[in-house]
């Protein structure tokens, strides 16, 4: 190499730089994004969710050691709070809450509660015990096994909770709930495992995202498939939807509890602050990134929002009796969710380029 | 026939044999030998790279549904191991091929191989593939072992002359190629590309982020010079590598401009092939000049009795190379935007066009009673598969007639199936693709103009 070459390299990099400055190029802001969105928002939510457990489970020691009315409320009010939370962080279930290092997230969360596994358990000699419910499957541990053991059945769950053997399995889904929420806190924490950093070093040092748009578009498109998910499993198979039409309220989520359009609600919640952003705390959102491309999704992301929510607090009944006695209303639901479905899965990946891509064999 | 129809007869025919003349000239066969070996080797990396990213598993084993060309509905994947070792043989065909043994038969078998594998699922599709099926036929048709090749050795050593290889086997692989880059820049000569800078603008701005260039690239005039430039340069360049004076600078720019879509693009080994085959237009002697300062032996020139070009071979050639210009044209017989509703589409070398999202869900009723079910295909194929079908037409409508056999063998009667099907193409605003009026399990599957997809 000759001696001109660094000199016209470096030539080259102000020519360069000095016409993208001048030629009206859109900042890229993806991984300042990304960065924001992991370490404001996703970690705070998973610190929260752990956080919340800690006092779940310290709930549901006290209502076993004192069941009363008020401790059993005290306990279903803290489950209700982690549920909110983990429902507004449910845009997220990527990286450690279901890469199959990790798979923590079926750990917490897997619906419609099986009755017959747990019941059957309760039924058996197998161990209840902390250490025995963590090899325990997904079925047996979980938000929705302790909702059911909270709720079910709703005028005798106190009554119930007097059973030792019931008890000690209730505490110790808590406390297996507290291990994992704080194993997916410390999978995204900074300070542990740091998955937060695989978002914003994607294509230099992450192994996970292979581009920071493989990374970009991962996070984005989280939002249409979290809208397709409450419309096919949480409002469709209640709906009856794979079965002809009939009815299946066995299917919902939170069914117990009756907190099924709630936690609808608040996963909508979520989508809203990733796109939006959150102005008391300095949070971008994507809307950001749209607008810095000419896109103004803003209305009618706000709009189909609105009616979407809606549309789910017209369901006035729990969703488990809604199916059955006003399924039209349901129906509208998920139509106007389906409208939201649309604009971020078509309009939005379509006008920002952000579909995924899977592999080699993905193209013209 | 009059005397001056005579002399016009006489003269076509004079023609014709010039023609044949020129192309029967005997040439190097150094050139279809460097490309062989290269080609070859090219082929050997893309069945290990199906192997080892597991796309083998991906694309073939796991799925449970296959979307299939019209009329090749009978080509499966094999049970059990039988894929892996389909892509053995593959591999093992590439590999001869490369060397040169049995180095037609080694073509042939891989262009069997390859293009039954590409058959099986339809939503990996790729217009390299099937050039890729294209250029193994025609090696398989000329005397592409001639030279540089196991089976050269073999015959010098029964003491047999060497094959020959004449001009035609060059112009049918410069035409073959040539033909790609035309289509290519003619199917660029659209609003989009030239007015919107569309898809470029989009794709180029996702790239920002690289070093040093990136925020060039996220600049809007780069985007329309690249289109502008891209469409030229696919235009022209058949014309830049057949003109010797321009040749090598044309090959240097081929080079810069395919590596650069390479490192930008997650476009495989697409741009190593046309790398690779554009040293086609090189004079066939290339590789022997290039090896005589490596002091390799010259191999003999000497033609042997094969490979002589007859009229109904000139005949056959020709109408191949016809059916390459019908086939990227057909498209003509649709009306409306080919890059909306995709008919004539494939096989057609329309490459980087379209950026398209797409939403799709199918209401299924039976019976008198209409009981309605509403299907939300994601589960049921891999992502690859879900993304294709959700803006391809002709894949929503097979799912649709896959759904309609499905519960017709569940034991459902008068099974009807419609798609709820939105798509974007290019940034445009989403609008339906698909008459949500229209029951598609029932829709005739034909290369008809399928009247149920909505207009852009």
């Amino acid at each position: 190499m000759n001696a001109g070459g660094p000199g016209v390299g470096a030539g080259l990099l102000c020519i360069l730089s000095a016409m993208a400055c001048s030629s009206g190029g859109a900042p890229d802001t993806r991984r300042e994004l990304l960065s924001s969105w992991s370490t404001e928002l996703i970690v705070p939510m998973y610190r929260d969710f752990a956080e919340e457990s800690e006092v779940l489970a310290e709930a549901l020691a006290n209502v076993c050691t004192n069941p009363t009315a008020d401790t059993l409320e005290a306990a279903r009010a803290a489950w209700a709070q982690a549920r909110e939370t983990w429902k507004e962080a449910e845009v997220f279930s990527f990286g450690p809450y279901s890469r199959p290092e990790f798979r923590i997230g079926p750990k917490i969360d897997s619906w419609p509660a099986h009755v017959d596994d747990v019941e059957g358990l309760l039924a058996s000699t197998t161990a209840v015990d902390p250490a025995t419910v963590a090899t325990l499957g997904v079925w047996h541990k979980g938000l929705p096994v302790v909702e059911y053991l909270l709720y079910s059945p709703d005028a005798a769950a106190l009554e119930r909770l007097t059973e030792p053997r019931r008890c000690e399995y209730l505490t110790s889904v808590g406390a297996e709930m507290v291990s994992r929420a704080r194993e997916l806190h410390a999978a995204w924490s900074p300070d542990a495992g740091n998955f937060a950093a695989e978002l914003s070093g994607a294509g230099r040092t992450s192994t996970a995202f292979r581009s920071l748009k493989d990374a970009f578009s991962e996070i984005v498109n989280r939002m249409g498939f979290t809208v397709e998910n409450i419309r096919r499993d949480k409002l469709g198979r209640p709906l009856g939807e794979e079965g002809g039409g009939v009815p299946s309220p066995e299917a919902a989520e939170s069914r117990f509890s009756g907190r099924s359009v709630a936690d609808i609600q608040d996963n909508l919640d979520g989508i809203e602050v990733l796109f939006f952003g959150d102005e008391s705390r300095e949070l971008p959102g994507l809307r950001r990134y749209a607008e810095e491309h000419g896109h103004d999704f803003d209305e009618p992301v706000q709009s189909r929002l609105a009616a979407a929510r809606s549309a789910l607090d017209a369901i006035e009944a729990p969703l488990t009796e809604a199916v059955e006695t006003s399924p039209d209303r349901v129906r509208e639901a998920s139509a106007q969710l389906g409208e939201l479905q649309r604009l971020l899965q078509v309009d939005l990946i379509g006008a920002l380029g952000l579909s995924l891509n899977f592999n080699d064999n993905d193209g013209d | 026939m009059t005397a001056t129809e005579r002399a016009r007869a006489v003269h076509a025919r004079s023609h014709l044999a010039r023609l044949l003349e020129r192309l029967d000239a005997p040439c190097d066969a150094a050139g279809l030998g460097a490309f062989r070996i290269l080609f070859g080797a090219l082929l050997c990396v893309s069945v290990l790279r199906f192997w080892a990213y597991g796309w083998i598993e991906e694309l073939y084993l796991r799925p449970s549904f296959h979307f299939t060309y019209l009329g090749f509905e009978w080509v499966r994947p094999w049970p059990g191991w039988g894929m892996y070792a389909h892509f053995a043989l593959m591999g093992a065909a590439a590999l001869c091929l490369c060397v040169g043994v049995w180095s037609r038969l080694s073509a042939f078998v891989f262009f069997v191989a390859f293009t039954y594998a590409e058959l099986i699922e339809k939503a990996s599709y790729l217009n390299h593939y099937y050039f890729v099926s294209l250029v193994t036929l025609l090696l398989a048709l000329m005397p592409s072992g001639a030279s540089l090749s196991v089976d050269a050795w073999r015959r010098q050593r029964r003491g047999q002359a060497p094959q020959a290889v004449r001009r035609w086997s060059y112009v049918l692989l410069q035409a073959q190629l040539g033909l790609l880059y035309f289509f290519a820049g003619f199917a660029k000569l659209n609003p989009d590309w030239l007015l919107s800078a569309q898809p470029l603008r989009t794709w180029l701005g996702l790239h920002a982020d690289e070093p040093l260039v990136g925020p060039l690239l996220a600049t809007p005039w780069l985007a329309y010079a690249a289109s502008y430039a891209g469409a030229a340069y696919d235009l022209s360049i058949t014309a830049w590598l057949l003109w010797p004076r321009t040749r090598r600078y044309a090959y240097a720019t081929l080079v810069v401009f395919h590596v650069g879509v390479w490192l930008l693009f997650p476009i495989g080994v697409f741009s190593w092939v046309m790398i690779i085959s554009a040293t086609l237009f090189f004079h066939p002697s290339w590789p022997r000049r290039w090896l005589a300062r490596h002091t390799l032996a010259s191999p003999n020139l000497a033609l042997g009795s094969g490979g002589r070009l007859s009229t109904m071979s000139l005949g056959i050639g020709l109408g191949y190379l016809l059916l390459q210009l019908a086939i990227p044209l057909r498209f003509l017989l649709y009306p409306g935007n080919v890059n909306w509703h995709e008919q004539g589409f494939r096989f057609s070398w329309r490459v980087m066009l379209v950026e398209k999202a797409g939403q799709v869900e199918f209401t299924v009723l039976t019976g008198d009673a209409d009981r309605r079910y509403v299907v939300y295909p994601r589960d049921a194929l891999t992502p690859l598969q879900y993304k294709m079908m959700a803006t391809q037409p002709d894949m929503i409508q097979e799912y649709a007639q896959h759904l309609k056999h499905s519960f017709a063998a569940r034991g459902h009667e008068r099974v009807r199936v419609y798609a709820d099907a939105w798509a974007s193409l290019n940034g445009r605003p989403r609008q339906r693709l698909i008459d949500p009026k229209v029951d598609l399990g029932n829709a005739p599957r034909s290369l008809r103009q399928k009247p149920w997809i909505v207009p852009l």
